[in-house]
């Protein structure tokens, strides 16, 4: 009798049962089929002329611009938003996190008419900010950058406290007792530590600004050149010019599936905690 | 007087409440068992852990009084930590973890690195200062802490269970090579172990600890001849009653409510 244990031996022992088998194959299919049907309807042949025409190239720039230019300014602000979130109880902070996580669940086109009310012509820091520095945000690059700053930053100060909250102090104590001050153990040990997520968070924080349409055509408008972004142009090719519409819209989502896929093999498929034996 | 402190503070329904005194190069050992407030008296004194009345003075300045609403950060107090689970950065190899204190300081790196290397050698792991914490054994791992808590030249040295990392025989050696570092350069040392021997291997004084306060403190053989709780007396008769010999590591025995064979008193 062989006693040699067969490796290929599967038993559906903790295989999921077919309904629940057949309901998430459904579900995997209306994720796929949209994308499929794109990739389909696309003119591959004109594919490169169409992605290289001026409108394109110009809406591509303003994008990635202003996208990164909006991650910087979130990791700027959100990471300390977070350490604060995180590390500080102040009475209302529950509300004040609310508040600041607001923009993931509102309507993007919300808070675009949000940040009218607030930097527009008559909004309350709008005319101030002209008489003072001469500055219009609305309708403006800056404006753009504005904009998906705003539907952007909760994406990385979500991960980023998460990071914080899950972190053990005691890294942090050791290196206060070895004379560091608070700024310096964060620099040296925490930053180092949640730099996992630190990363996933911008990344995440990058993709949503990168595809932000609401906020920035209610704020920013769609000037060529100025502030139409490449979700603006994909929108308004869909009537004048259907295959830039399929041809830019293939190329978001390979940036935006590119920045999933990433994440999870380099960054969150790594938790800290592997490291810290 | 190198540490004279009044730790009050209450945690939930845990109240510790400590008087405590230590010499100048004195090494004063706090026992007692799990729970009974070992490490927050050590947070308390190296500044982890805000009292909530009473004082702590280090070498004559007053470093926590909540009366006077006087607070001096963990950073300016110059005491040398090992925690019990050695802390050590992950991200940083043994040598830039013995750096580190220094380069906080504002040591510059080449000197930092210098002197570094020079702790590392004399505990013993001169050939491990390129590895990463999670590539030591738990007991070099406790090496390299200790390292880097006397490479800043701390006025205080504070260790909690610093044995724990390690086996019967490491123990042993660990606890020989302490005695030789703190015979090296005196430094007033608080040592918390739930193992008298580490006590009476290395300790001027034995302070014991239970349920947050002190029931004893004195020498080794003061708390040997008149132990003055149960406690006591089963734990140095749990250490010492059993095989009678001296330094071998026995397993650890913390609860008083089963006395171990060899009872004293009591």
């Amino acid at each position: 009798m062989n006693r040699t244990p067969s490796r290929t031996r599967t038993v559906a022992l903790h295989r999921p049962p077919v309904a629940v088998l057949a309901l998430a194959a459904i579900a995997i299919a209306f994720f796929a089929l949209p994308f499929i049907g794109l990739l389909w309807r696309v003119p591959w042949s004109d594919a490169w002329s169409l992605l290289t025409t001026d409108a394109s190239l110009t809406a591509l720039r303003l994008s990635l611009e202003t996208s990164i230019a909006a991650t910087l300014i979130s990791v700027m602000f959100g990471v300390p938003l977070a350490w604060v979130l995180a590390r500080y109880g102040f009475p209302g902070r529950r509300i004040v996190r609310a508040l600041c996580l607001l923009s993931l669940v509102l309507p993007p086109v919300v808070g675009g008419v949000a940040l009218f009310a607030a930097y527009g012509r008559r909004g309350i820091l709008g005319d101030a900010l002209f008489e003072w520095f001469g500055l219009r945000l609305p309708f403006s690059t800056a404006g753009v950058v504005l904009a998906q700053t705003f539907i952007a930053m909760p994406f990385l100060v979500l991960t980023v406290e998460a990071a914080l909250r899950g972190l053990d102090p005691q890294n942090e104590n050791a290196a206060r007792t070895l004379g560091a001050s608070r700024w310096y153990a964060f620099r040296r040990v925490t930053l180092p530590a949640i730099r996992p997520a630190l990363i996933a968070g911008a990344a995440l924080a990058w993709a949503r600004a990168l595809g932000e349409f609401g906020a920035t055509i209610t704020f920013a408008g769609n000037l060529p050149g100025r502030t139409q972004t490449m979700p603006l142009s994909v929108y308004l090719a869909l009537e004048s010019n259907p295959g830039q519409a399929l041809v830019l819209s293939v190329l978001m989502i390979g940036i935006s599936f590119a920045v999933l896929l990433g994440l999870r093999d380099r960054w969150l498929g790594q938790p800290t905690s592997s490291d810290r034996v | 007087m190198s540490i004279n402190a009044v730790v009050q503070l209450q945690q939930g329904e845990f109240i510790l409440d400590v008087e405590l005194t230590v010499g100048e190069g004195e090494v004063l050992a706090v026992v007692g068992p799990n729970g009974s407030g070992k490490t927050t008296l050590l947070r308390a004194i190296c500044g982890l852990q805000p009292i909530h009345s009473g004082f702590i003075s280090l070498h004559d300045r007053v470093v926590d009084n909540p009366r006077t609403n006087t607070f001096v950060f963990p950073e300016h107090r110059h005491s040398g930590v090992v925690f019990q689970d050695n802390s050590l950065f992950p991200n940083l190899s043994a040598r830039e973890n013995v750096a580190f204190g220094l380069r906080a300081q504002g040591v510059s790196r080449s000197e930092a690195r210098k002197r570094a290397t020079e702790w590392i050698a004399r505990v013993g792991l001169a050939d491990f200062a390129d590895r990463r914490p999670s590539q030591l054994s738990g007991g070099q791992a406790q090496r390299i802490a200790l390292a880097r808590a006397l490479a800043i030249e701390p006025q205080l040295l504070l260790l909690d269970e610093p044995m724990s990392a390690f086996d019967a025989g490491g123990r042993v050696e660990m606890r020989r090579d302490l005695r030789a570092h703190l015979a090296a350069r005196p430094i007033t040392t608080v040592l918390v172990t739930h193992d008298p021997l580490d006590a009476f291997a290395l300790a001027d004084r034995v302070l014991v600890l239970e349920h947050g306060t002190v029931t004893q403190v004195g020498s080794f053989e003061e708390l040997t001849l008149h132990p003055r709780s149960g406690h006591i007396a089963d734990m140095i008769g749990n250490a010492f009653g059993q095989d009678g010999i001296f330094g071998l590591a026995l397993p650890d025995h913390d609860d008083p409510d089963t006395p171990p064979e060899g009872q004293i008193g009591a």
